[in-house]
């Protein structure tokens, strides 16, 4: 064996090899998808409730006619392959559940400002004692073989999402009393408790199924169907590579502004950008990079549409930590932070500082009165205070005899995450902490600081970048599920932060469904997150869009959400 | 000989155990676990008991030794299971994403040896001279470049500023094209990728083809040649190219098994739907299954690469034939 020109052994020993470094290679950065950020379901709730029917939908004789007679055929790139697009196989919130909704409907819909709107339901009156919604139904919807929509299907869809598990519908919908369909037109749907994120989380989300053929289904997620009662209906998937869409010209709000949808699945962000720019695609539902806006800014056959996103971006302790258990060492840490600074280097200034009460300031419920601080100055007074100087020289303070040396982790596939890791620990070094920034997988990263996704399940970490999507903002009253102490209740508090005063604002807005209540009540949890920083809110990223406006330029910006909705579509028409 | 295939099999079957052992324990042993890919986007709102079924409904919350019998057991009737992520056999989802693979990777192997061998012997011929040199230079060069770069590159230019070819995808999927159309159509698409992995691939083969050539043209049986008055041309074909095919065969083998699962850059930055892509996915998404199957496979055909080189050695290099047959002898 000697002899031969190749040892055989070592090629199977390299074999062997090459199947742990294709591992190895494979979990290294670069993946263009988001970490794990469950986007949680819609939310909230606002209290924009509405009691009484509502003036009808503008109508499609309200349109105004299109410039060209030509039946549109649009190009729009998705991110993702949400598979055979139904309610129970589509994968991501976003564009999945967007998606979703151009081929189902749901009772209400989230308009411009993401208030939640009557639709399919003309109105919901609500019982003196928020328990029993009646629901009245638009009695010329139809579902895509031509049968009618009615109040059968609504009870059978909403049982059907309590009886089979669903990661979004069966929480909101497991707890409802009953349902009940006296008439075709009318559904009663009787609450336990009062809910105030009801018309967001439930009415505006959940969509309605065809109970002619999802009845029998016993297992939803192998069935492979998409009949819906949408403006369109999916006439073609083809795994990983595209989804045709043709419009449903009979729909209730109104003809659809184009007739052909076809949505690519192009993953690669650059990919995207220069099949934009070729031509090849009239839009994507990927938003710029922030500097890319320029360059398509400048380009006259393309046109950009802005708008703030609720997409946040924070910097979370571990609260059970210390020293970063005291409030008053995060504050030191916040008031060394110039979040302006973060915004204009990382997002090109296309962003909005973070306010330390967690809303978005465009967040009607926002207080105005709350507002950042940077002062390198006091963040040290605060340190030099609490007696933690540095002792031995060597430029880091000490904590009860410890340097205060935090690791902040970060996604190491989000490059703006990671530039602003490394400009925190710069500033940090100002005030004598020294942070060391370490870069890791985004599953790997989640293990450590939400294992199992399961804030019961502790967490292991110092300091992380994270953030949370559109929803969890859209539903101010979802911030409890940041703060709240009880793991049944704070899901997302993943930094495990307890405040008997946080805890009891959140108890009571768990039962109010007073708009003005509300208000009252988060603007105090603002104020007291803003004083005890379990994170600190570092910026809100502005969704910026590209597209081809001589294919189509119907586009309608979704407050916080961006330009891939249902709306975009129905020209015209506002719920 | 029959021994020796024997002892062959049987070292085979051992680095598959090895392989499909470790295409096993590699993924369990990253950090996290599918439960998002499972529960959905809602993850967060679910109970902790929630949690445990959901693991429970794919045997996750089995221990190790009980999962990888299970696993060995359904690997044995052919069976790969279900695909986390796509709610699909693995087997369906891998057999919809080879042909692609095979067509970008295979295609682009065999150019890229071409390419390497020719420019090779080139530069062989004229050895240390300006040629050689220049042609030296360039295949460090490439060699350096990193793939994803050039893909972006050519995409930059060859279809946005000069849209001469499309920058994603394997065919123009709502076309329908058919026959001849379709063809054309599939070239098309996969111009720029295949440009791209024959850049930063050829001079594996260049350096190897160019060295081993280098080696054979000094030897004695070379200026023999030459001495009996054969053509230039005769000696090279005849002589010298033979005797330095065994390395490049060895390479071309590899680099081929190597591009199933190693095209992985290549096919996201054109957005191809090959295997590469497939596995880069399901290991972020610890999709267990898919990687399972998908190493599986990659294991597979690298044996057979394995076997096949094996097997053309003798076939190409008498010696390797009398040196087995003497070996045996000798046992």
């Amino acid at each position: 064996m000697s002899t031969q020109p190749l040892c055989i052994s070592r090629k199977q020993v390299l074999n062997l090899l090459l199947t742990s470094a294709l591992l190895a290679a494979c979990s290294a950065p670069g993946q263009p998808t988001e970490p794990a950020e469950p986007a949680a379901t819609q939310a909230p709730a606002t209290a924009a409730v509405a009691t009484e029917a509502p003036p009808p939908l503008a109508t499609a004789t309200s349109v105004p006619p299109t410039a060209t007679a030509e039946p549109i055929s649009l190009r729009v790139a998705t991110i993702t392959d949400e598979t055979t697009l139904q309610p129970y196989t589509y994968v991501s919130g976003y564009p999945g559940w967007n998606m979703l909704s151009l081929v189902y409907d749901t009772l209400f819909i989230l308009d411009t400002n993401s208030q939640p709107k009557p639709w399919v339901a003309t109105g919901d009156q609500v019982s003196a004692d928020g328990l029993v919604h009646t629901l009245t139904l638009r009695d010329d919807v139809r579902w895509h073989d031509g049968q009618p929509l009615t109040s059968a299907d609504v009870k059978f869809a909403y049982e059907f999402y309590q009886a089979n598990n669903h990661g979004r519908w069966t929480l909101p919908v497991r707890d409802i009393v009953s349902i009940e369909a006296p008439d075709d037109t009318t559904v009663i749907i009787t609450l336990p408790a009062p809910d105030p994120s009801f018309p967001t989380r439930l009415l505006a989300d959940v969509p309605i199924i065809p109970r002619h053929v999802w009845e029998g289904v016993t297992d939803p997620k192998t069935f492979e169907n998409a009949l819906g009662s949408g403006p369109f209906l999916l006439a073609e998937y083809e795994p990983e590579q595209f989804y045709r869409f043709t419009a449903n010209p009979d729909y209730f709000a109104g003809k659809p502004g184009v007739a052909e949808l076809l949505m690519p699945i192009i993953k690669d962000p650059t990919t995207v950008f220069a099949a934009l720019k070729s031509g090849e695609i009239h839009a994507t539902t990927r938003e710029l990079a922030p500097e890319l806006v320029a360059e398509f800014k400048a380009d006259p056959t393309r046109r950009v549409l802005s708008g703030p996103g609720y997409a946040t971006t924070l910097l979370q302790f571990n609260n059970e930590r210390a020293p970063w258990d005291q409030a008053e060492v995060r504050q030191a840490v916040a008031l060394a932070i110039d979040t302006r600074m973060l915004v204009d280097t990382v997002l090109l200034g296309l962003g909005t500082p973070g306010n330390p009460g967690w809303l978005h300031p465009a967040q009607p419920f926002h207080d105005p009165a709350i507002a950042a601080t940077y002062d390198v100055e006091r963040a040290k007074t605060l340190l030099d205070e609490l007696g933690y100087t540095d002792t031995d020289g060597d430029g880091v303070r000490e904590a009860a005899g410890q340097p205060m040396a935090p690791v902040l982790l970060v996604q190491a596939n989000n490059p703006g995450r990671i530039r602003a890791a490394e400009l925190i620990a710069a500033a940090m070094q100002e005030i004598g902490i020294a942070v060391t920034v370490s870069a890791e997988e985004g599953t790997s990263l989640t293990a450590k600081v939400w294992p199992d996704f399961d804030v019961a399940k502790g967490r292991d970490f110092d300091w992380t970048m994270f953030g949370w999507s559109a929803p969890v903002q859209i539903d101010p009253l979802r911030m409890a599920t940041l703060v709240d102490s009880d793991v049944r209740y704070g899901t997302v508090n993943i930094g495990g932060y307890r405040s008997a005063e946080a805890d009891a604002l959140t108890a009571q807005l768990r039962v109010t469904t007073d708009p003005e209540a509300q208000i009252e009540l988060v603007r105090k949890l603002e104020a007291t997150i803003a004083r005890d920083l379990p994170f600190v809110m570092l910026w809100y990223a502005d969704l910026n869009y590209a597209f081809d406006p001589a294919v189509y330029d119907g586009w309608v910006f979704q407050m916080g959400q961006g330009v891939f909705n249902k709306l975009s579509f129905l020209p015209g028409v506002t719920p | 000989m029959f021994r020796l295939i024997l002892a062959r099999l049987g070292q085979h079957l051992f680095v598959l155990w090895a392989a499909v052992t470790l295409n096993f324990a590699l993924p369990r042993l990253m950090p996290g676990n599918p439960l998002a890919l499972l529960a959905g986007e809602d993850v967060a709102s679910l109970t902790t008991i929630q949690r445990e079924a959901l693991m429970a409904t794919v045997g996750l919350d089995r221990p190790w030794p009980e999962q990888y019998g299970r696993y060995l057991e359904r690997l044995l009737v052919g069976d790969f299971g279900y695909s986390y992520q796509r709610n699909k056999p693995v087997i369906e989802i891998l057999l919809s994403r080879l042909p692609w693979t095979l067509l970008l990777a295979g295609t682009g192997q065999i150019l890229a040896t071409l390419v390497g061998l020719g420019l090779g012997a080139l530069a062989a011929q004229q050895a240390g001279r300006a040629g050689d040199m220049t042609l030296l230079g360039l295949a460090v060069f490439f060699e350096s470049l990193p793939a994803f770069w050039v893909g972006m590159l050519l995409i930059a230019v060859l279809a946005v500023q000069v849209p001469l070819f499309p920058t994603f995808g394997a065919v123009s999927p709502w076309e329908r094209e058919v026959g001849l159309a379709l063809a054309l159509d599939v070239a098309h698409h996969l111009a720029l990728p295949l440009l791209t992995l024959v850049m930063v691939s050829f001079s594996g083969t260049f350096l190897v083809a160019r060295s081993a050539l280098l080696t054979v043209l000094g030897e004695p049986f070379v200026v023999a040649a030459h001495a009996k008055g054969l053509s230039k041309r005769q000696v090279l074909f005849r002589h010298v190219f033979r005797n330095a095919l065994l390395p490049v065969v060895t390479v071309f083998a590899l680099n081929l098994a190597h591009a199933f699962g190693g095209a992985t850059v290549i096919e996201t930055v054109f957005s191809y739907p090959g295997i590469g892509r497939l596995i880069y996915e399901a290991v972020l998404n610890r999709d267990y299954p898919v990687l399972q199957g998908a190493f599986f496979m990659i294991t597979v055909i690298i044996i057979v690469a394995n076997i096949a080189v094996d097997a053309l050695y003798p076939w190409l290099d008498p010696r390797v034939r009398q040196a087995a047959m003497q070996a045996e002898g000798a046992a």
